[in-house]
């Protein structure tokens, strides 16, 4: 039996924003701490990782562990008929992902549940040189900056500053940002607006996005709920900028 | 990963693409793919239907109706979210490289887009994709299509990825054709090619062939039968050099009118019936009409019949182009079986209780007949039994044909067995040429007998470079009575002399001509003659200046 209410849909919301656009499918496994998804996409460019956890919760059961197989696509069509103030419960029944949104009337959704015939990777194990935080919509206004000159986004930290930047065949853009944090070393990796644009999608999760960064490393962007109760984290591949 | 992932690497399927191309050898290609095969049926005999189909660049057998159905654009993006660039810098290298699948491999030598894990390709992981690809349907199939391409080209080496890319739009060029495959696959596994050969065209499934090969050898090759649902590849007409020596040379024969519409097998298998053109498309859906009427005139047994779909109008067939407005129609079918009503003339069976193809023409088409109740829309070809002492009858029917406006006959040998994919002298086909020659009549003779009154052949003239007129050949058959007595009546006020049954004609009747060939000949003028020539109409439309000229008709001589 399994059954998770919660109070906020948003949360859901803006988390399947960014993952549907990534994956396909995926599979999500439910126990008794919590809801949790791994997903790659099929490029193996990006990686997600979500976890709820049953605190997170308003009611949580969940008596034994559970995979729930849906297409996220699917998914996102019903979750976006959620309004904020929606109370949302999940459940499953025999083949379904059951969505219920209970605010003066009480809708109903079923989601056919679908085989998937891999699994996801645990993600690979990385040693960031340089970690910091920095707040989320500086983030997403420095990649609309970017967009305006180029398709593809440098990040550099350094000791003082969080640098994005990009150079456009028309034009340059640069957006420096004081971070305030201890950093020893510095770092800078290339990667794809378009697949960043992705991971941005879900803007209502958190307001800081804590970036690890490494020369020429997979980008990591996590993003944690205050109370510590959810979690939210990409991993992307790099661009591979040779000199030409 | 995953078990699913485990399997043999798709690099070894590469080096043999890529040793294929090295060589332009036909004998080369050849063992090296008779190493492969004998190779991959010892290691992993599960894959070797898979591997000869891929080296080819199949994934489906031929009667198979499955497509991947991913074009140019689809792929180009493909490759260009892999490697990191825009679908335009695909385009560009395709240009610059010439061929998609050596552009693909060129951008992924300078990839620009890392991935976060790598894993090599199985052959099982690339062939269970490319069948994912076909089977995905519906709303958002090309954008889920993508997906599952992406996921193959994400784990390619550049090499890789030039043939995925090349066996995804169906263009290996590495020069192997089914040929080559059948020998390799004999030469691999010790049988004999024919009996390989034979085994192809009953099944047209390489895939099943290898393995039949490797299994269960010649024997189990010749075991391999025709099945009821599954189209194989029909048996072929070779050119008639002329009616007496191929009868002849048959001892006597089965003529039967050739049909000019589309050749069609149509299969029976429990309630199934489908209907296969000769390069094995189902076109069932299109003619829904030749399924209701198969199903009323046929018995509900499984069986497999060969005939000709024609399209009629008035009675009479009508030009081949307008079948093909119904056969290739995937909307508005039933509008089009109103404009277009649809005809079928039976020829052959293949099978009913059990293979026929081993059985003689002449046993086969008896037990046509016994299947097959005649009604306006499913009829039998005319047939006709030629002797070499009724030569005449074959002429007739050729005559006959034309006349009804269609292609010509058919000469068949009646102790034949069905011969799939085969061309061979046991099936001839004498054919009308499809142009037709505008003649003046400068000529004729009294018929005999009952037409002794009338001018029973005309002798009919094209002019030179001088615009002079020069006999060609003379028409004796072609018109019905009622058209002859008009011919007649037009003719007999321009008689110019008379001299015993032969007059001379003032040149001013055209006729449009149609002949199965133009020939040398010492005998008129010209210095040409006709073969069968049959008068299809009178061409009261055309005056003297517009007949063909002697120039033209040597040039369409030296053109055959």
């Amino acid at each position: 039996m399994f059954k998770a209410v919660l109070s906020d849909s948003n949360v859901l919301k803006t988390s399947f924003e960014a993952i549907s656009s990534i994956v396909d499918e995926v599979q999500m496994k439910a126990d008794s701490d919590g809801l949790r998804l791994d997903a790659l996409d099929r490029s193996h460019i990006t990686f997600v990782h979500l976890e709820l956890k049953s605190a997170l919760f308003d009611v949580y059961s969940c008596d034994e562990p559970l995979k729930i197989n849906v297409d996220t696509e699917e998914l996102m069509k019903v979750l976006k008929r959620a309004k904020s103030d929606d109370v949302v419960e999940l459940t499953v029944d025999e083949g379904n992902l059951i969505l219920t949104f209970e605010d003066e009337a009480r809708r109903t959704f079923k989601i056919r549940l679908i085989d998937i015939e891999y699994e996801a990777p645990s993600p690979p194990d990385l040693d960031y040189p340089s970690i910091f935080e920095i707040p989320f919509s500086l983030l997403k206004n420095s990649i609309q900056d970017i967009g305006i000159v180029s398709d593809k986004i440098s990040l550099m930290v350094d000791e003082d500053k969080f640098i994005a930047s990009a150079e456009g065949e028309f034009g340059d853009a640069k957006i420096e940002y004081l971070h305030g944090e201890k950093i020893t070393e510095n770092a800078k990796s290339v990667f794809s607006l378009e697949k960043i644009k992705e991971m941005l999608k879900a803007d209502r999760f958190s307001d800081t996005a804590v970036l690890s960064l490494g020369n020429d490393m997979p980008l990591n962007l996590a993003m944690k709920m205050i109370s510590d109760e959810g979690e939210l984290s990409f991993l992307l591949a790099p661009r591979i900028e040779s000199e030409e | 990963m995953s078990v699913s992932e485990v399997g043999m690497s798709y690099s070894k399927m590469v080096d043999v693409y890529e040793a294929l191309d090295s060589t332009t050898k036909r004998l080369e290609k050849t063992s090296i793919l008779a190493k492969f095969f004998s190779d991959i049926g010892e290691k992993n005999p599960k894959l070797l239907p898979v591997v000869t189909l891929l080296s080819l660049g199949r994934v489906f057998p031929t009667w198979s109706e499955e497509e991947l159905g991913i074009g140019t654009k689809t792929l180009m993006k493909a490759i260009a979210y892999v490697v990191g660039v825009k679908p335009q810098d695909v385009e560009d290298m395709q240009r610059d490289a010439g061929d998609i699948g050596q552009a693909a491999e060129n951008l992924f030598r300078k990839k620009k887009q890392a991935t976060l894990f790598t894993r090599s390709l199985t052959i099982e992981k690339v062939h269970s994709n490319l069948i994912k690809i076909a089977t995905i349907s519906g709303s958002k199939a090309q954008s889920k299509k993508l997906e599952i391409l992406r996921e193959l080209l994400s784990s390619s080496s550049p090499i890789d990825a030039k043939y995925i890319t090349r066996t995804v739009i169906e263009e290996l060029r590495v020069g192997v054709g089914e040929g080559t495959i059948r020998d390799a696959l004999a030469q691999a596994f010790g049988v004999e090619k024919s009996v390989v050969e034979r085994a192809h065209m009953l099944t047209n499934d390489l895939g099943l062939v290898a393995e039949v090969s490797k299994e269960e050898g010649t024997v189990g090759l010749k075991n391999l039968t025709l099945n009821p649902g599954k189209p194989v590849k029909p048996m072929l007409a070779q050119l008639s050099p002329g009616i007496s020596i191929s009868i002849l040379e048959m001892g006597w024969a089965l003529c039967e009118t050739k049909y000019d519409g589309i050749r069609v097998q149509i299969h029976r298998l429990g309630n199934e019936v489908n209907i296969f053109t000769r390069r094995l498309e189902n076109i069932s859906k299109a003619v829904p009409e030749i399924v209701e009427y198969i199903r009323k005139s046929l018995p509900a047994e499984n069986f497999i019949v060969e005939g000709e779909i024609i399209v009629t109008r008035d009675g009479k067939p009508i030009s081949f182009q307008y079948i093909l407005q119904r056969v290739r129609r995937k909307y508005d079918i039933e509008r089009m079986r109103e404009e277009v009503p649809l005809k079928l003339f039976l020829f052959d069976v293949l099978y009913y209780n059990g293979s026929l193809i081993d059985s003689p023409f002449e046993k086969r088409r008896e037990v046509l007949e016994s299947l097959v109740t005649i009604s306006d829309k499913i009829q039998l070809s005319t047939q006709v039994k030629v002797t070499p002492d009724s030569l005449q009858d074959a002429e007739n029917l050729f005559n006959e044909s034309i006349k009804g406006g269609n292609e010509g006959i058919m000469i068949k040998d009646p102790h034949a067995p069905y011969m799939p994919g085969i061309r061979g002298k046991k099936m001839l086909k004498l054919k009308a040429e499809p142009e037709t020659l505008d003649l003046v009549v400068v000529g004729g003779s009294y018929g005999r007998g009952k037409r002794a009154h009338l001018i029973g052949s005309y002798l009919l003239a094209a002019k030179d470079e001088n615009n002079e007129l020069k006999t060609l050949a003379y028409a004796a058959t072609g018109l019905d009575d009622k058209t002859l007595l008009e011919l007649h009546n037009l003719v007999e006020p321009i008689i110019i002399s008379k001299n015993g049954r032969q007059v001379e004609i003032a040149p001013h009747i055209i006729l449009e001509i149609a002949y199965s060939e133009i020939v040398k000949s010492p005998e008129y003028e010209s210095g040409y003659s006709l073969r069968f020539p049959v008068v299809k109409r009178i061409r009261d439309d055309l005056s003297i200046e517009d007949i063909d000229t002697v120039e033209r008709i040597n040039s369409m001589f030296k053109g055959n």
